[in-house]
């Protein structure tokens, strides 16, 4: 039986929106936030991010290419799907899918092609067999690079991550947009959603990115370039900060004001959601990052290498779970409320298995990760010789000795 | 020659794709202007029964609150008439207590598909109490239409919001656009299911199974477009509510003596 | 310009793709969709042939039989029940191909199994348990009370010793 505290309504016992709607926010929002990453190299030219502009496109990609999935799994009839570009009706925010989606990935995948286009115009020349007719196939038989042709590689890819940027926030914000416009649930109707989405997803987008990038340079035996960690971890406390304030005005504007929804609301933060919400969101996602961000932040010239980047890795494993967390508490906890306003479904626990399950959520994350080893092995984004590391490590002066 | 049979062909083909392209486009924003000339106005067999003609009609439900007793027939009726799945309800009846020093109590059993048991928290101090049979109101501005990413959820003509079985993907966007908690995911069938007022009834002269089984006459169905209509009558003259006003969702569903405390 | 040839050539696939997807979309929108709205209109008269009416039309469906208890009760209090509210749909008891051809000529068609009888004495509580939430004069009956005054043992069946649902005298 579901259990269930005060009156709800009778066709309100479900949950509907399984663990696949919780993961769908968080895998668009790692897109959008390693997008506005490589954007800030390639617009805003922040130099000392060069050396994860390209790794952060790619796994932007990586995690494009898996962001339908969950929906789909958790659609009935995903066939179906498709309708929304046959037949949309304009007047459903969800009818924005196709195009945004559709959209998006065009920018990116034109993006990625330009930035690599060097590469793969020498690797198709320098290769043989099935990667040479790979790259043939990638670079659509035109193979100049001359200083000319790079330099309108170099204003075109400009052009595309600055129009990615509105794009990311498009895609990401629309997410925030389906469930702030829902005037029917009044823990998700409200106008601060999409940029609560947006903001957090730029969290996650550069925590995934320092977590990735240092297990990376691990699994290369390359050097984590301090310069560029230092560069996220600004970034991120500054994206942390802004995060947890809209995240704190929600429910401080909805305690404040007392409307008739706060009494529900209330109810469901200390009850089956504490531990979600304060405790995890909350206490362990943002307010522990946050004392490790300033520590590295405020301490970064008397701090070694290998102590700023513990901790920075623990500070963005920590937010990875605080922006899962936020996803959860929206969308599960908003589904726990009945629309009675007068009752609620006190637990609700994914399966281990099956087609919603625990175990398809994380195949999904795991996909995005295979495909970015198969990248670099295709398209190599990481590109230090054991010499120029040994040379590096030398003269510690991480932001010189990387090739374009 | 070959070469101008060759251009033509291009030219052709060209032409071809500009055209389908171009109706493309159009039909997307404004579908069916394309198609009227192309539309098919005869029935088929197993078309609208005979005589009905869907623009003809406007349909609202009336809810007398004065008279409902909480039977639950109508609960048992919609099921049987309907096939709903269990644990789901296309309709269902509430129950509110309440008195000066007892907070409001409300509940559902099984939607009252079984009726009401005498109230487990007793009947003392309790001086206001009644029950308050849901269903889809059928809004004229309803959210889960506006919500449905491809219309396969409507606003017909005669103004039900139905669903369309064979397009529904079972995405529950407008499950969760419903402020009345009327629409379900039908388990069986994976799309978005609720209340049709039967209109595999009504559009055969019936009336809806719930009005029908109905013992006091709590629940009225009539056509406003018909001026001799009883309901149309109770909507002009009575002083009804409908469910959460403030949501402004334009409900077709009318209630009479409606209390605050219901949502 | 000619170093931009690969620009160019990208920008063709994406215009054949785009070409492609309104061309297939043409293809693909139902084929009565926009017909009275923004939706297919076929599944109108789907909506209304979604299955044969399980209830019947009210008394008039059973009087053709059972002419007698149709007549009886309409001089009861009762008279304003449905038959089929206490005894369950009309089509579980006939079986018709449609309900048209049903009020045409109802005695055509062969009785398929006994009525559903609800004459346990839940059904009649279900609407006469005495409740604070029952309307004023509605009549109803403290249960358990009743029948300790009644000196009547509690069992199935038990209101239907003293009363009859089709003409329910107190």
């Amino acid at each position: 039986m579901h259990e269930v505290l005060g009156y709800v309504f009778p066709n309100d016992l479900h949950i509907l929106w399984s663990l696949m709607i919780v993961l769908y926010p968080y895998v668009t929002g790692l897109v959008a936030g390693a997008f506005i990453v490589s954007s800030l190299y390639h617009v805003f030219e922040f130099e000392s991010l060069k050396p994860i502009a390209r790794f952060a496109l790619i796994a932007s990609l990586a995690f494009l290419l898996v962001a339908t999935w969950p929906l789909l799994l958790h659609l009935g009839h995903p066939l179906r799907g498709i309708n929304v570009m046959i037949t949309p009706n304009f007047t459903s925010a969800m009818a924005g899918f196709g195009y945004f989606y559709g959209g998006y990935m065009i920018i990116l995948l034109f993006e990625v092609w330009l930035v690599y286009r060097k590469d793969i115009v020498t690797y198709a020349r320098r290769s043989r067999g099935l990667k040479q007719w790979i790259y043939k196939l990638l670079a659509l038989g035109v193979y100049d690079i001359s200083e000319e042709a790079q330099q309108i590689d170099r204003r075109a890819v400009k052009f595309l991550a600055a129009i990615g940027i509105p794009a990311a926030f498009l895609l990401h914000g629309y997410v925030g947009f389906l469930f702030g416009a829902l005037k029917s649930n009044p823990w998700w109707s409200t106008p601060l959603m999409p940029i609560i989405f947006i903001f957090s997803a730029v969290v996650s987008g550069i925590a995934a990115l320092i977590v990735m990038y240092q297990v990376a340079m691990k699994l290369k035996g390359l050097v984590i370039d301090r310069a560029c960690i230092g560069t996220m971890v600004r970034w991120l406390w500054l994206f942390l900060i802004i995060t947890a304030s809209l995240e704190m005005l929600e429910i401080i504007t909805l305690a404040y004001e007392k409307a008739e929804e706060w009494e529900i609301i209330r109810q469901l933060l200390t009850g089956p959601l504490a531990l979600s919400y304060i405790g995890i969101q909350m206490i362990m996602g943002v307010l522990i990052p946050f004392i490790l961000l300033m520590i590295i932040v405020l301490l970064d010239r008397n701090m070694g290498d290998k102590v700023a980047n513990t901790l920075s890795f623990t500070a963005a494993s920590l937010l990875l779970i605080q922006v899962f967390a936020m996803r959860w508490n929206v969308v599960i906890g908003g589904q726990m409320i009945s629309k009675s306003l007068a009752g609620m479904r006190q637990a609700y626990r994914p399966e281990l298995f099956g087609r919603e399950s625990i175990t398809t959520a994380i195949f999904i994350m795991i996909v995005p990760i295979v495909f970015i080893f198969v990248a670099e092995w295709l398209l190599p984004m990481f590109k230090f010789s054991e010499e120029q590391t040994r040379k590096l490590k030398e003269t510690a002066d991480y932001s010189k000795g990387y090739t374009e | 020659m070959k070469d101008l049979s060759r251009r033509s062909f291009l030219r052709a083909a060209i032409g071809v794709t500009i055209v389908g392209a171009t109706s493309s486009v159009i039909s997307l924003f404004a579908p069916g202007k394309l198609k009227a000339a192309s539309a098919a106005t005869d029935m088929q067999p197993g078309g609208f029964p005979d005589g009905y003609d869907p623009f003809a009609h406007l349909f609202s439900y009336v809810i007398d609150l004065k008279k409902c007793i909480g039977c639950g027939s109508c609960v048992r009726a919609c099921k049987k008439e309907n096939d709903v799945p269990d644990e789901f309800y296309r309709t269902w009846v509430e129950r509110y207590q309440k008195g000066r020093d007892r907070p409001v109590e409300i509940d559902s059993p099984d939607g009252g598909l079984y009726g009401f048991p005498s109230s487990t928290a007793g009947t003392e101090g309790v001086s206001k109490a009644y029950y308050v049979p849901k269903m889809c109101n059928h809004c004229a501005q309803t959210p889960c239409v506006q919500v449905c990413p491809f219309s396969a959820t409507y606003l017909s003509p005669d103004g039900l919001v139905l669903v369309d079985g064979e397009r529904c993907m079972g995405c529950g966007y407008c499950v969760q656009a419903c402020p009345y908690a009327s629409r379900f995911l039908n388990p069986r069938t994976k799309t978005a299911d609720k209340c049709t007022w039967c209109y595999h009834r009504i559009s055969r002269g019936l009336r809806p199974a719930c009005v029908q089984a109905c013992p006091t006459g709590t629940r009225m169905f009539g056509d406003v477009k018909d001026p001799y209509d009883p309901v149309r009558h109770i909507i002009d003259t009575e002083r009804i509510g409908v469910l959460q006003p403030q949501m402004l969702t334009k409900p077709k569903c009318y209630y009479i003596g409606l209390d605050k405390e219901v949502r | 310009m000619e170093h931009s040839k690969h620009l160019w050539r990208a920008v063709l696939i994406l215009l054949v793709l785009s070409l492609g997807y309104l061309l297939g979309r043409g293809l693909l929108v139902p084929d009565t969709f926009g017909e009275y709205g923004h939706f297919r209109g076929a599944n109108l008269a789907e909506q209304m042939n979604v299955r044969v009416p399980n209830h019947g039309i009210g008394p008039e469906s059973c009087a053709p039989c059972h002419a007698e208890r149709v007549k009886n009760i309409a001089k009861t209090p009762h008279r304003v029940i449905n038959c089929e509210t206490c005894h369950g749909p009309l089509r579980t008891h006939v079986d018709y191909p449609s309900i048209e051809a049903f009020m045409k000529n109802p005695s055509q068609f062969k009785r398929t199994a006994p009525m559903e009888i609800h004459s346990a004495q839940d059904l009649c509580i279900k609407c006469h348990d005495a409740q604070p939430a029952k309307p004023k004069g509605f009549p109803t009956v403290e249960v358990v009370q009743h029948l300790k005054e009644m000196g009547v043992e509690p069992g199935p069946n038990v209101c239907m010793e003293c009363h009859d649902p089709h003409d329910p005298k107190i």
